[in-house]
This record gives structure tokens, C-alpha cells and sequence, in this order.
């Protein structure tokens, strides 16, 4: 895992990939404080109108708010609404 | 953003509400499943989220095994087009008025096409056909029965021996075979009265045309002058039995003939025509003057003037003036002074034979009225003397020998 994490690092700084694309790194992106998309996460830990943690490959995200809804949720991307005030990474 | 994927649109969706202690492994457990779920809501024990139709049963075995209850809460129709028709409703009611415009409009008869007729005109058919409900932006269920279109205008039109009647989607085709007119209309010869018809002179019938009365003769019949060709009696003829001087005799009632009786008539016919001739030519030479004239009065006032040519003929033009469209009793009066020359032609014998032909043929029309016509024409005699030819023709015709002659009472 660490050679292959290793080529695909040289190959993407070589033909000059963003690292989500070829690292199945988390990309986060947030709008305003009421939308969160979270692509390539690795699984739910919780969920409730408060809180939620998603697992990714650069550990668990942590989003607080409140009234926070799952818009829609596959293997590929998470999208929330509500109000977010925080967001981090737990190691 | 969203994977928008058409078969998802295609299938339903269901809006669930799950219950019970187990919610939050119950939901990792869905994620780690790969079931795409929507519009996820939590509070504490309860979850509310929406699944496509087609992980429901995978979604149910879940639910058991965590011991959850399970209500579904509202089912929407899977239909793509549903869903967007709810989206787009003036599109929908677009689609709904296009189709309905479209069987409106083409329910009604947007053209009369009139085929086939050459003396009856478009017009008073069509009237006729508008009469009957057949007219442009007539409904089409409105027009009545095809036999009973045909029947009626054929009743009403006596100049046409069929008609025929079709509706091609918006169109009526109306098509018309005409009857062919007779021949010699019966206007033509008119009336006289109360009259026989009598030969004018000795002739052999060649044709009759009677409208009224009784014939006497028949064709081929030698008749003599004066003898009685179309009796004016109607009925049985019998006179050489019954008294006719009876007027009360009810077998006879007088008509008056009417008809044409064409004969064989023969004509004999002396022309002369002089070999020398002389005749007037205009030369093309013209002089115009003016006058001016009020009412019937003329002003000259070149009477002492010289004639402008040594031979010529005058022809008058008046110019009369007119003012806002009226007539004033006054104006100009052109005078064309045309210049003649005489010139003296001689002829040959053919030439002045062929010439006197023709003014014979012309004269012996002239005698035999319109309805004649010159079957035979031949030159008896032809001698030139003291510078003319001189012919005798012969003529054989067919012209109309009879004339009428009243009946007379006590006759």
C-alpha cells in the first residue's frame, strides 16, 4: 500500500492531478455555513441533528451544527445541509 | 452535484420512517451497503430518509435484523415523465391545447374545391353547397350525408348530369360532368302567331324544324308555291273528313306553327364585272384642322381656304370637352383631310371571273338569309363583252322556304 500510495503521488504530481483524484483523498466542500459535500468518505460513524463523523482515508471528519440533514448519501459522496459551525479532522 | 442517473428517475422513491434503539449502527450498516439514501433526518430513536425502490427489500432485511419498526410514509410515483410533468406544468398544458387545437382545427372544412365545370359557374354552385352545410369553416360532423349532398344539388343544378362529392381531410371536392347543351336552343325561331307555315317557292324539302303545329310534308317532298307545310291546327288532322269550318271542334285547337323548313332551292344567277376598274387609294398624305364648336354651332373661318390636296376625303373627329366627368356642350371638332389617288387597274379574265364569283356568292347569301347556305355553285355561261365579263352562275341552296300565313277565321 505505501509503494503503490508512492507511485500514484509521483504519477499524479507528474501529470499534474489534483490528489483527490488519484489518492481517493477526501475532498470537502463546503457552501456558505448550510451545505457540506464530502467526496470519496469511507463510511457513516454517527449521525443526529447535531453532529456527524465520516470516516475517510486521512481519518474521521467532524461536523457540528445544527438540524444538520443528510441530503443524500452512496459509496462515492455525502451531501449535508443545516447550519455547520464546525468542521474537523479526529485523528 | 448529484449523480443524476435516469434510472433512478425512472423508479419510485419511498419516504420511510424508522423507529427503535438501534438507529445509528442501522444506518452505518446502510451506508456500508452501498444503498444510496436521501434526505436523511435524525432525532434521537426516530430516522426519517427516502430509498429507492429497488434496495427496499435488501432495506427491510436491515430493518429486521436491527429490530427496527418501519412505516412508509408517502410512495411517489416512478415515472420520469411524471415527475417532471409536476415540474412543468405549462409544458404539460402546452402539449394538452397543441392536440386540441389540432383536432379542433381539423374538424372543420378549410377548402371547397369545385371541379369539372365550364358553363356553370363556381359561384352558384357553391352557393347551392352553402345552402346545404357544405362551406368553408363548416364543422365536419355538421355536413349532412353524402347521397343527400349528391340528390339535392343535382336537383338543383339541371345543367349538370352527375355530381360527385368527396371529403379529403379539410378539403370538399365537388366534381361536376356537365350535360351537353343542344344544339339550336328553341328561342331562336320565334313565334308568329297563329299561323300555318306555306312555301315561299317550289322547292324539295331538305330539313324541318318544327316546334309547333302539324307537318304536312316530309322531307324529300317536292312542295309548290304557296302549298301548306306546317298546319297551325293541333290534333288530329282529319280535315278531309270533318266539317273544319266547325270551330267548335274540339279535336282542333290552334296552336300556330312555329318551325323552319329548310328546301333544295335553285338560283339562277347574271354578273358582270368590268375588266378595267378604278379605285380609290389613300396615300398616306394627311392634314389635320381644327374647329371649335358650341352646341350645334361651328365657327370656320377659313372658308377661302385653298384645299390642302387635289383629291382627298374628310373624316371628323369630335373632341368634345369635359369637365369633372360632364359633357359641355362644347369642344373641337378634327377634321382629317386624307389624300386620295385613283388607281386604274386591269384585269385579267381569271381575275375578274373570280371577282364576280365572289360578289355572286355574296348577293345570293344576301337573298337566302342566314339560315341558308350554298351547296353547289356552278358557272353556266362566262363571255366578255364591250370590256366586261359577263357570267351566268347557277346556285344550288338550302334555305328556309317557309313563310306564315294567318289562319283565318271560317277558313
Amino acid at each position: 500500500m505505501g509503494l503503490n500510495r508512492q507511485i500514484r503521488k509521483v504519477a499524479g504530481d507528474w501529470f499534474d492531478l489534483p490528489s483527490d483524484v488519484i489518492n481517493d483523498e477526501p475532498r470537502v466542500e463546503m457552501v456558505g455555513k448550510s451545505r457540506l459535500d464530502v467526496e470519496n468518505h469511507q463510511g457513516l460513524v454517527l449521525f443526529c441533528s447535531e453532529e456527524l463523523k465520516l470516516r475517510t482515508n486521512r481519518g474521521i471528519i467532524h461536523v457540528l451544527g445544527k438540524g444538520l440533514k443528510i441530503r443524500m448519501i452512496n459509496p462515492y459522496m455525502i451531501s449535508i445541509s443545516g447550519e455547520i459551525t464546525k468542521i474537523e479532522y479526529d485523528q | 452535484m448529484f449523480q443524476v442517473n435516469l434510472s433512478n428517475l425512472l423508479k419510485g422513491k419511498l419516504h420511510m420512517e424508522c423507529r427503535g434503539d438501534h438507529v445509528q449502527p442501522f444506518l452505518n450498516h446502510l451506508v456500508r451497503d452501498q444503498i444510496e439514501l436521501l434526505d436523511v433526518q435524525r432525532d434521537s430513536s426516530i430516522i426519517h430518509l427516502t430509498i429507492h425502490v429497488r434496495d427496499f427489500r435488501r432495506f427491510t432485511k436491515l430493518v429486521r435484523k436491527y429490530r427496527l419498526r418501519m412505516r412508509i410514509i408517502e410512495k411517489s410515483s416512478g415515472l420520469f415523465f411524471w415527475i417532471q410533468a409536476q415540474k412543468r406544468k405549462f409544458f404539460i398544458l402546452g402539449i394538452i391545447l397543441f392536440f386540441m387545437f389540432l383536432i379542433g382545427m381539423s374538424s372543420f372544412i378549410w377548402r371547397v374545391d369545385i371541379k369539372g365545370n365550364e358553363t356553370i359557374p363556381d359561384e352558384v354552385i357553391s352557393s347551392h353547397l352553402a345552402r346545404e352545410g357544405v362551406f368553408v369553416g363548416q364543422l365536419k360532423y355538421k355536413i349532412p350525408e353524402q347521397d343527400a349532398i349528391q340528390h339535392k344539388l343535382l336537383a338543383k343544378l339541371p345543367d349538370a348530369s352527375w355530381i360527385g362529392y368527396r371529403i379529403e381531410g379539410t378539403r370538399v371536392v365537388i366534381m361536376i360532368v356537365e350535360k351537353k347543351k343542344e344544339e339550336i336552343p328553341q328561342e331562336e325561331i320565334p313565334s308568329q302567331g297563329p299561323v300555318h307555315l306555306i312555301a315561299r317557292k317550289q322547292a324539295m324539302i331538305y330539313d324541318m324544324k318544327v316546334l309547333q303545329g302539324n307537318p304536312l310534308v316530309e322531307v324529300s317532298d317536292v312542295v309548290k308555291k304557296g302549298q301548306r307545310l306546317v298546319s297551325g291546327f293541333y290534333g288530329e288532322d282529319d280535315a278531309k273528313n270533318k266539317d273544319v269550318k266547325d270551330a267548335k271542334n274540339e279535336y282542333k285547337k290552334i296552336v300556330g306553327a312555329r318551325g323552319k323548313i329548310l328546301g333544295e332551292v335553285w338560283y339562277e344567277m347574271n354578273i358582270s364585272t368590268p375588266l378595267k376598274q378604278e379605285k380609290q387609294t389613300l396615300t398616306g398624305q394627311t392634314k389635320r384642322i381644327y374647329y371649335p364648336y358650341v352646341g350645334s354651332f361651328i365657327l370656320r373661318w377659313d372658308f377661302w381656304r385653298k384645299p390642302s390636296f387635289h383629291q382627298f376625303v374628310k373624316m371628323n373627329h369630335v373632341h368634345p370637352l369635359f369637365l369633372f366627368g360632364v359633357r359641355l356642350p362644347l369642344g373641337m371638332i378634327q377634321e382629317n383631310e386624307l389624300e386620295t389617288r385613283t388607281l386604274h387597274q386591269e384585269m385579267s379574265l381569271s381575275q375578274a371571273t373570280f371577282q364576280a364569283r365572289e360578289q355572286a356568292r355574296n348577293e345570293c347569301l344576301k337573298a337566302i338569309g342566314k339560315d341558308g347556305k350554298i351547296i353547289t355553285e356552278k358557272v353556266l355561261h362566262r363571255s366578255v363583252e364591250n370590256g366586261k365579263v359577263v357570267l351566268k352562275l347557277h346556285f344550288d341552296v338550302i334555305e328556309n322556304i317557309a313563310i306564315p300565313q294567318p289562319i283565318l277565321q271560317g277558313e
